[in-house]
Formats: C-alpha cells, structure tokens, sequence
C-alpha cells in the first residue's frame, strides 16, 4: 500500500489550484500536508481519493490489502454524518450494500464502535453528541470498513482546543495499532508534528510542494519529554516556511 | 359596478332614501329594477321604452344580471328594488325569510310558446330516448340542482308517475356546459332553454324530445320586491300598473301575432320588437322567435307556484316551515 | 472597598424584560370562545339578519340534521375519496418529477420550463378541458386535485433535492454506495423535510380544489354540497359545509403534523 502522485495539476475554471504536485507515500506511514488556507490541500486529497479528476497528472496506488472492505477511505473535516441515523446506523451505512452477513456486519460495527470508545453511544443520535464524539463517528466508520488508505481532510479543526487535543492522543493511538498508510491534511503543525513521520509543506494557490521534511522522532515517542526540543525546532523551520504564505493568504480578498 | 351600495350599516341610509322617496311619491321616484338580458323579459323593456313606467311617475333604472338567481340575492340586499325573473330554490328560501316579496307573476312555461326544452345527445348513447317520459333511468344535464330544470323535469316524473330519485340529474352549473356535454354525449339528455336548445337542434348536436310546456304547464316568473320597497305599497301599485301594461302589449300584440312559433312583423309588433332587440343587444329576427308565454294581466298562476314551492320543500332545496302566503305580498297577490 | 462603601452602590437595574415570546395555550381557546359567543349573540339579539350571517346554533342545527340523515357521511365519503385518490395520484407524480429534476441536468432544464409554464395556470380554468377529455364522472375530479398537487409537490422536491448537502453525497460516494443506494439513503431522507412541507401546502390544495372540481357534475361530495347551498341561499348549509371542510383542514394538517414528527425525529 504505497501512494505514488505524479505531476498532478488541477483548476476550477481560471483559477489554478494544485501545481504540478509529486510525491510518494510509503507502506504504513503516515504523511501530513500542511500549508495555508486556499492552497490545495483538500482539492490534492480529494483528487488522491477518485473524488476529483485532476486537470494533469495521475495518482496510483499499490499493494492495497485484500480484506479491505472500502480501500481508500476518507475522515471528513465537517464529519458527514446522516443525522437521521444513529451512531450505529452511521457506522454500519458503508457496509450496507457490501454483501456481508449479518452477523459479520454486526461485528465489524461493534468492532468500530468498541475502537473509539462509542459502545455506550451507539444508539445516540448525531445531533445529541458533542463534535468530538461526532468526529469519532466519523472515523470509526472509516475504520469499519478496514481500509488500507486513509485520507484525512482537516479531521480536527472543527474542534476547540481540549477536544482536539484529547482526539489526537485518540487517534495516534488508533494509527499505531491499525497498518494502513494516512493522507493527513492540516493547518495546524502541532498535529501535523504529533501525528506524521513526514511533512508536506505547501506554498499557497496555486499549491506547490515547497519542502518534504522528515520527523526524526518516532510517533510513539513524541510526547515524551526528550522530543520536545526537537519538535520545537521542526516547529519553527515550518513555520519559517509558511508565516509569510500565511499572512498573504490572510490579506487576500476572495475572487466571488 | 351596479352594486352602489352594500348590505350592511345599510339601515340609516334605508331610512334615509324611504324619506326621500315619501317626498318624491307625487313627482318622480327611481326604482332599479334587476332583469335578464333576454327576451323574456320583454314586457319590462316594451314598459320601459314606451314610457309606462315614466307615465307612472317612475325612474325606472334596468339593471342586468347574467342569471335569476343574483336577482333575488341583489333584492334582499336591496341593491335593487324590484326583480323580474324565473323561480329558484334561492328566491323561496329568500322569499321564505322575509327578505324579498313576491308581488305579481312574469313568463309561464305553456302549450304552444316554446320554453324548456328537453333533448337527448344525437351521440349513440341517445338513442334509445324517445319522448321526454324516457329520461327515467338516463343522465340529465342540468345548470345546478333546485333550479328551474330540475322542477320541469320534477313535473314530468309527477306526470308519468316515475321516481324523480331514478333520473340521474348531472349539475354542470353554466348552459355552455350542459351543451358541450351534451354535445359530447357525456350526459345522454339535458334539459335547456329554447334559445340555447336550439342551435344544437339545428346543428344536429341534439335531438329535441318535446317542450317542457306542451306536457306539464308552469308558472316560470315572477315579480318580488325588496322589504324596502314593501314599505311603499304605493310604489310597487304604480310599478305593477306600469308593469301590466307591457304585459298586455306583449300578450294581446306580439303573442296574438305568433304563427308557426314566429311573430309577424307588422306597424303595431315593430316597436314593440324593436324595444325588447335594443334591450337584449339582439336583432328583431332572432327576437322575433320563440317568444315565452307573459300573462296580460301579469297575473300569478297561485296554485302552480304553490306547487311548487311545496315540491322544492320536499326535495330539500327550500327550508320547510313556510307556506305561499308567507312569501307573497297579500296586497297584491290573493292567496285562497 | 467596605462595607459602607457597598452599601452607597447602586443595584444594576434589569433591562432585557420583553421580547421573548412565550406561548399562552388559553389565548387561542379564549379568542375562539369570545368570537363565537360575539358570533352567537349577533345572530340571537338580531344585530345581524339571520340570511346574512346564520349563527354559529343555526350552524351547528344544520350539521346535526346532516348528520342525522346520513347525507354527512355520504358527502365526506364521497369527497375524501377524491381528495384521497387525488392527492395521491398528484403526489406520486410530483416525487418522481421533483427527484428526475433534482437528480439529472437535462430532466431539470426540461422541469423548470415546463413547471414554470403551467403552475401559475389556475387548475379551474383548465376544468373544462379535463371534462372534455376525462368526461364528467371521477376521473375530471380526481384529475383536477392530482393536477393541483403536482406541481407544488414537484418544486417541493426538487428544492429538497437541492438542499441535500454536497459532502454527505462525496461522503457516500467515497464508500462507493451505488447510485440508487446514494438516492434512497441519502438524498431522499434529507430531502425529507422539504418534501413534507411541501405535503402541508398540497394537502391544502386538494382541499381548495374539491370544491371547484365538484362544480361540475357531482351530486355527492361537500363541495358540490357547499355550492348547492350557495345556489339555493341556504346560508346555514352554506356555512354547515364550510365547518365540514375546516375540519377537514385540520385533520390533514394533523395528520402531516404526526408524520413529521415520526419521520423528522432526528431533527
């Protein structure tokens, strides 16, 4: 399960989004982009993801696992969940039409639920939970269906602060104990340096890779107090590359 | 618009306009009077453009109406003072409330004078009507239930002693329907006017059964006042007198003059044409035929109406508790 | 600061009264009493003619005599059927429509002109043709509710459609839901809410509608009733048969009350 982007480019109308975009993403690893609003990322994952067709370039992928149910799978920045159905019924929704058993659909289900700690919630409704809760619905029915690409796009900014953090010590977990290879899309560097062995850094519209920097430390050990030195660096280096990008896409005015 | 004036807050000018009209009732007084644009109403017209009314000392002021029944609702209202048109179920139950008067009769469906006539579709599904007693067990298109078609067709059945529950009567609400669907053989028979029945006679759209007055005779109108105007018996004596007079024009000139169901035009039945064409927006031939049968004394067949009266009770288009002389004006109208 | 110094401060005065509506369940049930006490009283002190506005006791005489004759329930039963079969007929179509236009962009430019053009067509006007081509017994009738339905169900639907959010479609399309899967699960449930309002006004034009389609032709119904009484002046009739059909209304708008609560839970 490798992700090879070749020379992707992509345009709404006049407006050049992606620019000529490669990169690979490695068995089990997880690869975060980064970059300021309005500079692709979301439009690169949706294209890695066969829900955009790119204007150039292509995506391949390799070595997807065999047992999985829905092989590239996004996590959605505003969760997408059918507010008519509950936990369970939202979670077991990409299972319907797979041809399972019952029984295994149940357990799949279970399974998930049981991962982000929803057992209890199962019956709930979407409007009931907070957005953390719903964000854990969102990914369990990701994990439901056992995929070996994960595309995750903003998963966690529309999140306060103390949710987000409580999800992203959730979900470092949750990548450690599953092999697949994630597609993490990101402002926020902290989860990017939490979360990714490597980081994309975008230049904004039309977005181009500008830098691919490695994150020496392993995941499991980037909370531990050592690390912290070293990530404070990577911190600054990535934020030396992105502030100006920053402030330029903050001052523009939208083109409505 | 005719209507100047609504039905409620209507008292204090009531009072008001009874006053001036006291005042008036030496000189001239104006009374509105609401009519069909149709030829039976000819006696009105020959009264008004020959100057009876105003002989009378009347104002009289025709206002037109498109069908009987907005004639009787405007009296009650008193929105006009006098109304000339054919019986409905809606003029009993006014009448039957006290809002409206009937003071003398107008047009009677009779032998002779072509009034009501009964068709059957020249569709296949006609064929097997052969005279007016057939439409038992077939689909009549009327213009509404309770109306004047409906009685005519109430005296048939009472006449060949068959159940009126046994005709299937189909309310279509305009004479335009009731021609079209009979033209398209939707209903098998429908009952009409002469004036309506007879282009989709001579078009070959319809088969004339009979008339409705050559089988079963009946008093088709009447003259009402609005309890305005019955506080002024005076007036309505000068309205009738004026009112008489054309019919008698209309009886013992034109009526007297009818062969083969067309009046002859002559110096005397000229003027008298002439003044129900202008009235009707209509030309002196078309006038000339069919004209409806108008007693010369406006007189009312009592007996007839009470008949009736008694037949829209039974059949549930009137309210029951009222008899004849309750909606009679006994000054005018003697009730044995 | 000491306590005296508290004593001299003045308490902050509560400005935020009004403004916030809180329902009285009396208001409506006392407005309805007073305006039929009002109503009655008229009608017994003889301020007003018992011709021009029979009182509410004429009113409700007339319903019993209806009642009691069994000419009430021959009337409902005939005119229910219409409105029932009707507004079925009409609701059926307008879905399939409303869906076809959400759905498919050639279905849509086609819709939107042909929609556009007939809707505001009052359906009374086009009485007389439905009775030359369907006759004058059920089908006109039935053809004239349906047809009353249809479109406001039509443009109810396809709006629901539109309102489907875009990233619940991406979402069951990351998953690969199939297409029909991606229509029943995801766009008509959230389409759902559009579509039941639209049933609100629907409803209440197939009530509109009976009584104009039961003009011609109709010797049942509480239309043709209503109409018959108009003719014959029998203003308590009238007026008995316009309750009938207030009632009505309100056992509809019930009704679709407690299908949105049963379906729209989650909302």
């Amino acid at each position: 399960m490798t992700i090879v982007v070749e020379r992707v480019s992509h345009r709404f109308g006049s407006l050049d989004v992606v620019s000529d975009v490669s990169f690979d993403v490695n068995d089990n690893e997880i690869f975060a982009i980064v970059g300021p609003s309005g500079c692709g990322k979301s439009t690169l994952l949706s294209i890695v993801g066969g829900l955009i067709e790119p204007a150039s370039g292509d995506v391949r992928v390799g070595g997807l696992s065999p047992d999985a149910l829905n092989p590239i799978t996004f996590v959605f920045q505003d969760f997408a969940l059918l507010p008519w159905r509950s936990v369970a019924g939202n979670v077991q929704l990409p299972l319907e039409h797979r041809d399972l058993p019952r029984a295994e659909m149940q357990h799949l289900v279970k399974d998930a639920l049981r991962r982000t700690g929803l057992t209890d919630f199962a019956e709930a409704y979407p409007k009931q939970l907070s957005g953390g809760m719903r964000q854990r619905v969102g990914i369990a029915r990701a994990l439901a269906v056992k995929p070996s690409i994960l595309l995750m796009d903003e998963p966690l900014s529309a999140l306060d602060g103390q949710t987000r953090e409580i999800l992203m010590e959730d979900l470092s977990g949750l990548l450690a104990s599953t092999r697949l290879s994630a597609l993490y899309v990101t402002h926020n560097l902290d989860e990017a340096l939490r979360l990714a062995d490597r980081i994309a850094v975008f230049s904004r519209r039309p977005g181009r890779l500008r830098e691919i920097i490695d994150v020496p430390v392993a995941r499991a050990e980037r909370t531990m107090p050592d690390a912290g030195a070293e990530l404070a660096r990577l911190h600054g280096h990535l934020w030396s590359l992105i502030r100006e990008e920053a402030i330029d896409a903050e001052r523009e005015v939208a083109h409505v | 618009m005719r209507f100047t004036r609504r039905t409620f807050g209507l008292s204090a000018g009531a009072t008001l306009v009874t006053m001036h009209r006291a005042a008036l009732a030496q000189g001239t007084a104006k009374v509105r009077v609401g009519v069909l644009r149709l030829a039976s109403s000819g006696n009105v017209f020959i009264a008004q453009d020959h100057g009876y009314f105003r002989d009378a000392g009347l104002d009289v002021e025709l206002k037109f109406f498109d069908a009987a029944q907005p004639i009787a609702v405007a009296t009650a209202s008193g929105d006009v003072d006098v109304g000339v048109t054919a019986f409905t179920g809606g003029l009993f139950n006014l009448a039957g409330k006290g809002a409206v008067s009937i003071v003398a009769g107008q047009s009677r469906d009779v032998a002779g004078f072509p009034l009501m006539a009964y068709l059957a579709t020249a569709q296949p599904s006609g064929a097997s009507l052969k005279s007016m007693r057939d439409i038992e067990g077939k689909s009549v298109g009327i213009t509404q239930v309770g109306s004047s078609f409906h009685y005519s067709a109430g005296l048939i059945a009472e006449k060949y002693k068959f159940a009126l529950s046994d005709v299937k009567f189909v309310p279509l609400q305009s004479m335009s329907n009731v021609a079209s669907a009979l033209k398209g053989g939707r209903v098998e028979a429908a009952i009409l006017p002469a004036t309506a029945a007879q282009p989709l006679i001579d078009s070959g759209d319809a088969r004339l059964l009979g008339w409705g007055g050559d089988e079963a005779p009946w008093q088709l109108g009447a003259v009402f006042v609005s309890q305005k105007m019955k506080a002024n018996p005076d007036l309505i004596e000068r309205f009738l007198t004026a009112y008489r007079r054309g019919c008698k024009d209309y009886h013992d000139i034109l009526l007297a003059s009818v062969k083969d169901g067309v009046a002859a035009l002559t110096p005397e039945t000229q003027p008298l044409l002439d003044a129900i064409a202008h009235n009707t927006n209509q030309p002196v031939d078309k006038i000339r035929v069919g004209l409806a049968f108008i007693d010369p004394n406006g007189a009312l067949d009592v007996q007839g109406v009470a008949h009736q009266l008694a037949w829209f009770q039974e059949h549930g288009f009137v309210d029951k508790g009222f008899g004849l002389d309750k909606i009679v004006d006994p000054r005018f109208v003697k009730v044995p | 600061m000491s306590e005296a110094d508290v004593a001299r401060l003045a308490p902050v005065r509560f400005r935020g009264r009004g403004f916030v509506l809180r329902p009285r369940w009396y208001g409506s049930l006392a407005a309805f009493v007073i305006i039929v006490a009002l109503w009655q009283a008229a009608g017994s002190y003889g301020w007003v003619s018992p011709l021009f506005l029979p009182s509410p006791l004429a009113i409700v005489r007339a319903l019993v005599a209806l009642t009691l004759s069994g000419e009430l329930v021959g009337h409902i039963a005939a005119s229910a059927m219409r409105i029932g079969v009707g507004w079925v007929l009409g609701t059926a179509a307008g879905l399939a429509v409303g869906l076809a236009m959400g759905l498919w962009g050639l279905a849509r430019s086609i819709g939107i002109s042909v929609v556009s053009a007939l809707f505001p067509i009052p359906k009374i006007a086009l009485l007389p043709l439905l009775i030359l081509w369907l006759g004058i017994g059920e089908p006109s009738k039935i053809a004239t509710i349906a047809l009353g339905v249809f479109f406001p169900t039509t443009i109810a639907t396809y709006s629901g459609v539109d309102s489907v959010p875009r990233t619940l479609i991406r979402m069951a399309q990351s998953f690969d839901l199939p297409f029909a899967g991606i229509v029943r699960k995801i766009v008509i449930p959230a389409a759902l809410p559009s579509i039941l309002s639209g049933f609100r006004i629907s409803a209440s034009i197939a009530l509109l509608l009976v009584v104009s389609a039961e003009m011609i032709g109709a010797d049942r119904g509480i239309g043709a009733f209503v109409l018959q009484a108009g003719n014959l002046m029998q203003t308590d009739q009238l007026l008995a048969g316009v309750v009938v059909l207030s009632i009505f209304g309100l056992i509809v708008a019930r009704l679709i009350g407690v299908l949105e609560a049963r379906l729209l839970a989650w909302r």
